[in-house]
């Protein structure tokens, strides 16, 4: 049996869970078909940057984070090898805080903050492909749930946040417009009373790391080096991998603070991947989040890049609803997406070789904090207002 | 009958007796009102005598103070009557007689609102509001003995508005409560009082604008444009006619930035020529490419203090962008916070400045790091020393960036510090300069046609013949056209003004070029509907119009034109008005202090003043605090007057002017035991540095260690007066008690002059460069550190330069320590580095190294206000033209350092190598001979160091052989080896033997010249001289 639906959007993760709110709030009925179980955890640095936690704010999702008992973090600090920099956050653009949700808790929140919003959202659903119609023009999917019965869905517009190995990318053909030149590993843990309480970033030529404070007074430690070292260095024990990297990377005084923790029972690791920009629209397509742009881990800002496709593109098709060719629109959705994408892609790009020494780095943090900065003016308003929207 | 006497303290101080107010001017001084105020917040109006010296003499024993108590009571009761104020035995009680009906509005208020409070009674709460005048003694803000019960009283003020219900008092009293101001400001609008709802917004405005980024709350911001539309200033583009050239050169300015080619563009014009259109029209122009803006003035407020117009355009841009603040280093945000609210704190001896200037390339830099950068500062001719030394370090320090920095200017009048700066950025810097011409007659009738479009030919040719061509004329004559009268421009616009509208207007120009609603009703003098009406009315024919923190004056030519039309006669009370408006609103003490001295209020302007200079001093604009406390220093008494001289004092030693010991002792001359201390002390430092020992040795004597706060200081001065007669040991052990002293050397002067004197003693010790780094790793989160370090380490350098060290190893430490310096952002040392290393270059033969390192010397140092630095490095680079033959080049470089290094603590070092210099670079024997005569007659005892006399004797010596005045040749000879043995295995024993050779060959000993010359050569190659010993075997 086909279903119909204006949009189905395949993935349930934030870029999907968000781009369904987005546009269920418009009227629009929207399906959400995920392959995995609800709330399940996924590989992730958990930092929300600033305009991903003004785009929750806007929404009206920040209090049950908060009310969730994810840590605030007021301060943001950097170590160099000899010096330390801390940098409060102050109120702008509605965020007077940053937070580091634990995935269960922030994918699920936006999942059933779209089915509220009258989203229709089934899990267990596998997009195996997509239907056309005689122009080429894609106009739904087909796949299978848990117990292999069929899905057909009909719909005008398919939304492909299925993450960086995309089903829908591959399906449409969507070509890479821009590919990387470099990729960093990282392997991280979850550690119980380190004690942290701010963003904390370190860099050391070869080796970076980050301490990020998530929920259940749990901390995500990760160390990070280029995927070629990791490569040739780091096979097999990973755990000692990740203590001498984290050694690397933050020098004697932090990792004097580790012993006194306990240390994380299971590791991760992502040996790398390039990063790339892909073309993200078509007839009756559009692509959002990792499986339009995926920008190396050293950013840690995918959660917030995947919450802004899901505001560009629900701006754009209510553009397309008011009127704007469709063609148009979209192609507008890419263009925005690509001008605020590419300068982060390009400092990260950089910091992901680890070709940097410490003067460098700073150069690059300094323009990564410009292209963050001109992300939350694009999503928030000029000055930074933000209105709540419900 | 009883007598009545009523004291007010709320909203400032006055007194009644029976019925009749005490006139202010029967205060003749400060202390025995000082003294009243006090007795009126005591309990029962008495204190024990010590309770009073604590309070007002906290620095004076009681034996010194109570002459001060028994002089104030007695001019009190000159004034009050005879039990007025009464010392009775260890008590001073205010009025004691019980015949005497006492009433304080203080004391009333606080009784009411305590009563009120603890019966919750909302009715007695209205009461308790409406007995508060203001808050207690707004003139005594920096009083240390008013400050808890102001705090207090203002306190109980914002229970008993919130008991009250007074909201709109609540938010008057205290703007920072955003949730009560909002729902009023909202509770305004629906009840259609637009003009209050708008005031409410403003003040909540105001309340944070002094925080870097901070951007008006959301709601309110929807409210206030729900009711007035945002504000836009139109598009400057569509009032932009002609200017083709100008435009094309600033596009291409644009492109070039953003390529990372950073420029500063001037702009200058006479008044109303358009600088601010063509500004607006490239803010446009880069807005729509993605560039960050920020704008200031100079002439936002009168009286406004040192980098406020750049701070001001700093604050623009982060309120535009508040979230490019997430980049920047919260040690950076805070020394831009303070700068902005005008409150540094007392000077602690560092060079603040080079802190705030980091802060502020940093933030230029973060904001650059996107497509570009664009900051405005409009009217510069009339910006401040500090403004100006903070501009040109922007423009250098941010040459690699994706910055444009625009300055606006009139030619005409303008000020020394602006055409030095303007030249400066125009030289090196390399900034465009672009003069607006008058517009063509073309240009006019399109001007003409863009404001009205319907207007007669005749009239626009007319417009043409009497405009000039000048825009704000074409522009103001073409709208009074439309009204069918041609008028001049400033009648123009306010010629259609109903008188009090004009009257409350010229008023309120008396403040600045902008102001908010509160400033308006304040300043206008009238009932608040008829201000408003006042307003309207401006806002109606564009007088003012409407900024997101207020208004503005539309024009400085409309500004300029309502002040001139005030008499002379009037301006000293209309100043004095002001400064009374501004003490309720809180403003800074430099606006305050600014129209009380304008106002001929000299006394009362004092402690404002003071406080302004005392500021000034903190954030290292110590020519703008000397200007100001100049001011006042013939009206200051007692402590403000020892408080007075002493900021005099450390300006002028902050600057390295001479007359700092003189100043030091006009300080000494008013100053009680305990404050003589520390002015000793840093008198017998800046002795020392200056190379009179012997005023060191008589100010130092009997000043010893007493547990006191002020120990380290005479510590070190004793340490540094013991290394400079000699006594090494002496000085480490001074070092080490200072440390014991003050472990943490809290002060940065203290921590400036340990490190300068620990480099001095370890070069001694021949540790120099390895301590150098120690030190600099140590130090690198101060940067104001440096200063005093690598102006005392200016002539430890030569050392490593004259002696055997090779070139290589002193270039080598010379860019390890730039660099570091450099992240550690201290620029004094990134200053000394880059003239070492230019030494070290030239010494070595690489004259393009030399030239580039040392011409960036001078420019830093120069931006920092290091005049030793800058004097040695010119000196230097005069050198580097000199060996390439370039004397006249050399000899105007040396003119430029030769007042700089006499107005500099290193005079005695600097003098002598500078006239070595202009010696050698003479173009004849006559003209070096005449040079040496007068350099002889210039220098005087205390321009000589031993030392560094060598630098000028050599020189002279040949220069004597070469006019044929072999006597006085042999005599500067002999001097010159008695300085050379001071540092053996060093150049300088090459240099005498060179010069012997001279004198010998002239003798006729042609052999032993040449003899000379080779051991010359020998030495100088021992210690990696090339170029000398090339010289020497050239003969």
């Amino acid at each position: 049996m086909t279903e119909d639906y204006d949009v189905v959007v395949v993935g349930a993760r934030p870029a999907g869970a968000a781009t369904a709110l987005l546009l269920a709030r418009q009227g629009l009925r929207v399906l959400v078909l995920e392959r995995a179980k609800p709330g399940a955890d996924t590989l992730s640095t958990h930092a929300l940057m600033r305009a991903g936690v003004a785009q929750l704010t806007r929404w009206g999702l920040l209090d049950p984070i908060v009310a969730a008992d994810t840590p605030a973090v007021r301060r943001t600090r950097f170590h160099y090898p000899g010096e330390q920099v801390t940098v409060s956050i102050k109120p702008a653009a509605g965020v007077d805080a940053l937070y580091a949700p634990r995935r269960t808790i922030l994918d699920r929140l936006l999942a059933e903050a779209a089915e509220n919003a009258g989203a229709t959202v089934r899990y267990g659903v596998t997009v195996t492909g997509l239907e056309r119609d005689r122009s080429g023009r894609i106009t739904g999917v087909v796949g299978h749930d848990q117990s292999s019965a069929p899905v057909r869905v009909r719909s005008w517009l398919t939304v492909g946040a299925d993450g960086a190995g995309s089903t829908v990318a591959r399906l449409v053909g969507a070509p890479n417009v821009r590919v990387g030149s470099a990729s960093s590993a990282i392997i991280y843990g979850y550690w119980d009373g380190l004690g942290v309480t701010d963003y904390e970033w370190f860099y050391r030529p070869g080796a970076s790391a980050g301490m990020i404070p998530t929920n259940d007074g749990k901390v995500c430690v990760f160390a990070g080096t280029s995927a070629q070292r990791f490569n040739q260095e780091m096979s097999g024990d990973l755990r000692g991998s990740y203590l001498r990297l984290l050694a690397d990377a933050t020098g004697p005084a932090a990792t004097e603070r580790l012993p006194e923790s306990v240390a994380p029972r299971r590791l991760y690791g992502f040996p790398g991947r390039f990063s790339y920009l892909r073309q993200a629209h078509g007839a009756g397509w559009a692509l959002v989040g990792d499986a339009g742009q995926f920008i190396d881990p050293l950013s840690t800002n995918g959660i917030t890049d995947a919450l802004r496709d899901a505001a560009l593109l629900s701006r754009q098709v209510a553009a397309i609803l008011s009127g704007v060719g469709e063609t148009e629109a979209l192609a507008a959705y890419q263009a925005e997406r690509d001008q605020l994408a590419t300068p982060i892609f390009d400092v990260v790009d950089e910091l992901a070789g680890y070709r940097w020494d410490v003067p460098a780095v700073r150069e690059l943090l300094l323009r990564l904090n410009s292209a963050f900065s001109a992300e939350v003016e694009a999503l928030t308003g000029p000055g930074g207002v933000v209105t709540i929207e419900r | 009958m009883k007598k009545c006497v009523a004291v007010r303290l709320l909203g400032g101080f006055g007194v009644t007796v029976d019925t009749v107010a005490v006139p202010g001017t029967a205060w003749t001084r400060r202390q025995p009102i000082t003294l009243v105020k006090l007795l009126a917040l005591a309990p029962g109006r008495q204190l024990h005598r010590e309770q009073v010296i604590a309070a007002l003499w906290p620095n004076a024993t009681v034996e010194e103070a109570a002459p001060r108590l028994h002089k104030a009571a007695h001019y009190a009761r000159r004034v009050l009557g005879p039990d007025g104020v009464v010392l009775h035995r260890e008590l001073v009680s205010l009025f004691p007689n019980v015949g005497t009906e006492v009433r304080i509005d203080a004391v009333e208020f606080d009784d009411l609102a305590s009563e009120a409070l603890k019966n919750e009674d909302v009715t007695a709460a209205g009461r308790a509001v409406d007995a508060y005048d203001g808050d207690l003694l707004p003139e005594d803000r920096y009083e240390e003995w008013a400050q808890g019960h102001r705090d207090r009283l203002r306190r109980t003020y914002l229970e008993v508005c919130r008991l009250a219900g007074r909201w709109s008092d609540l938010v008057e009293a205290d703007p920072t409560d955003v949730r009560v101001g909002v729902a009023l400001m909202r509770e305004r609008a629906e009840s259609g009082d637009h003009h209050s709802a708008l005031r409410l917004f403003e003040r909540l405005g105001r309340a944070r604008q002094l925080e870097l980024g901070a951007v008006p709350d959301a709601e309110a911001l929807a409210l206030r444009d729900a009711l007035i539309g945002p504000t836009s200033q139109g598009a400057a583009s569509q009032f932009l006619v002609g200017r083709r050239r100008e435009r094309a050169a600033l596009e291409r300015v644009v492109e070039e930035a953003a390529t990372g080619r950073g420029r500063a563009v001037l702009i200058a014009g006479a008044a109303g020529m358009g600088k601010s259109t063509l500004a607006a029209w490239l803010r446009e122009r880069v807005v729509a490419d993605g560039w960050r803006t920020g704008q200031g003035v100079v002439s936002a407020v009168e009286g406004a203090w040192p980098f406020a117009p750049v701070l001001d355009a700093l604050a623009d841009l982060a309120r535009r962008h508040p979230t490019l603040l997430d980049g920047l280093n919260d040690r950076y945000r805070d020394d831009i916070d303070r700068a902005l609210s005008g409150d540094a704190g007392n000077w602690a001896g560092q060079n603040a400045s080079q802190r705030l200037f980091i802060a502020v390339a940093q933030l230029a830099r973060l904001a650059a790091a996107g497509p570009g950068l664009l900051l405005i500062v409009e009217d510069v001719h009339d910006a401040d020393d500090g403004t100006m030394r903070l501009l040109r370090y922007l423009v250098r320090s941010c040459r690699d960036e994706r910055l444009v920095l625009l300055l606006t200017h009139r030619r005409q009048p303008t000020t020394d510090a602006f055409e030095r700066i303007r030249n400066s950025l125009l030289g090196r810097s390399g900034a465009l300069d672009l003069a607006l011409p008058s517009l063509t007659q073309s240009e006019t009738a399109a001007l003409v046609a863009a404001q009205a479009p319907d207007l007669p030919d005749d009239v626009v040719e007319h417009i043409w013949s009497i405009s000039g061509g000048v825009p704000f004329t074409v522009t103001e004559l073409a709208r009074s056209a439309v009204d069918g009268e041609l008028r001049a421009p400033a009648e123009a616009v306010l010629g259609s003004l109903a008188p009090p509208t004009r009257a409350a207007l010229e008023r309120v120009a008396l403040m600045g070029s902008t102001f908010d609603t509160d400033g308006f009703i304040a300043m206008s003098d009238l009932p608040e509907e008829q201000a408003f009406d006042c307003l309207d009315a401006a806002l109606a024919v564009l007088v003012v119009e409407r900024t997101l923190r207020g208004f503005r004056f539309r024009h400085p030519l409309i500004r300029e034109a309502l002040l001139d039309a005030v008499p002379p006669h009037r301006r000293a009370a209309l100043h004095r008005s002001c400064a009374r408006r501004l003490i309720e609103f809180g403003a800074s003490p430099a606006r305050i202090g600014h129209h009380l001295l304008a106002a001929g209020d000299t006394v009362a302007a004092v402690p404002f003043v003071l406080r302004a200079a005392q500021t000034e001093v903190a954030v290292g604009a110590f020519r703008d605090a000397l200007s100001l406390v100049e001011s006042i220093l013939g009206a200051a008494r007692d402590e403000e007057l020892v408080a007075a001289r002493t900021v005099r004092a450390d300006a002028l030693a902050a600057i390295g002017d001479p007359a700092a010991l003189s100043a030091y002792r006009e300080a000494l001359a008013v100053a009680d035991q305990r404050q003589a201390r520390v002015l000793r002390a840093r008198m017998g430092q800046l002795a020392v540095l200056s190379g009179d020992t012997d005023t060191a040795a008589a100010v130092l004597h009997g000043l010893e260690p007493d547990g006191g706060p002020d120990d380290s200081a005479v510590l070190l001065a004793h340490g540094a007066l013991a290394y400079f007669t000699g006594d090494i040991d002496g000085a480490r052990a001074a070092v080490a008690d200072s440390l014991r002293a003050d472990p943490a050397q809290g002060s940065a002067l203290l921590q400036s002059n340990l490190v300068a004197l620990r480099g001095l003693i370890t070069h001694t010790r021949g540790e120099w460069n390895h301590t150098l780094r120690a030190e600099l790793m140590r130090t690198r989160d101060d940067p104001g550190l440096a200063t005093t370090v690598f102006d005392a380490h200016l002539c430890v350098a030569e050392y490593l330069l004259y002696g055997p060290t090779p070139y290589e190893d002193v270039i080598d430490l010379a860019q390890g320590l730039r660099r570091t310096a450099q992240s550690s952002g201290v620029l004094r040392a990134v200053a000394f580095a880059r003239a070492l290393a230019g030494e070290a270059e030239l010494l070595a033969g690489n004259l393009d190294t030399a030239e580039r390192e040392l011409s960036t010397a001078v420019d830093l140092h120069r931006e920092i206000g290091a005049t030793a630095g800058e004097a040695h490095s010119l000196q230097r680079l005069a050198e580097v033209h000199l060996t390439r033959g370039h004397l006249r080049t050399a000899t105007r470089l040396l003119r430029r350092a030769l007042p700089l290094a006499r107005s500099s603590v290193l005079a005695p070092h600097l003098i002598q190598r500078i006239y070595g210099t202009t010696v050698a670079a003479a173009d004849s024997p006559e003209t070096a001979r005449a040079a040496i005569n007068a350099a002889k007659a210039a220098m005087t005892q205390t321009d000589s160091c031993d030392f560094c006399a060598i630098m000028f004797e050599v020189p002279a010596a040949i220069t004597c052989v070469r006019v044929g005045d072999l006597d006085a040749a042999r005599e500067f000879l002999a001097a010159a080896e008695r300085s050379s043995t001071l540092w053996e295995g060093t150049a300088w024993q090459a240099a005498t033997l060179e010069a012997r050779a001279h004198l010998v060959a002239a003798e006729g000993d042609a052999e032993q010249a040449r003899q000379l010359r080779h051991r010359a050569a020998d030495l100088f190659d021992d210690v990696a001289h090339p170029l000398d010993a090339a010289r020497c075997r050239a003969g």
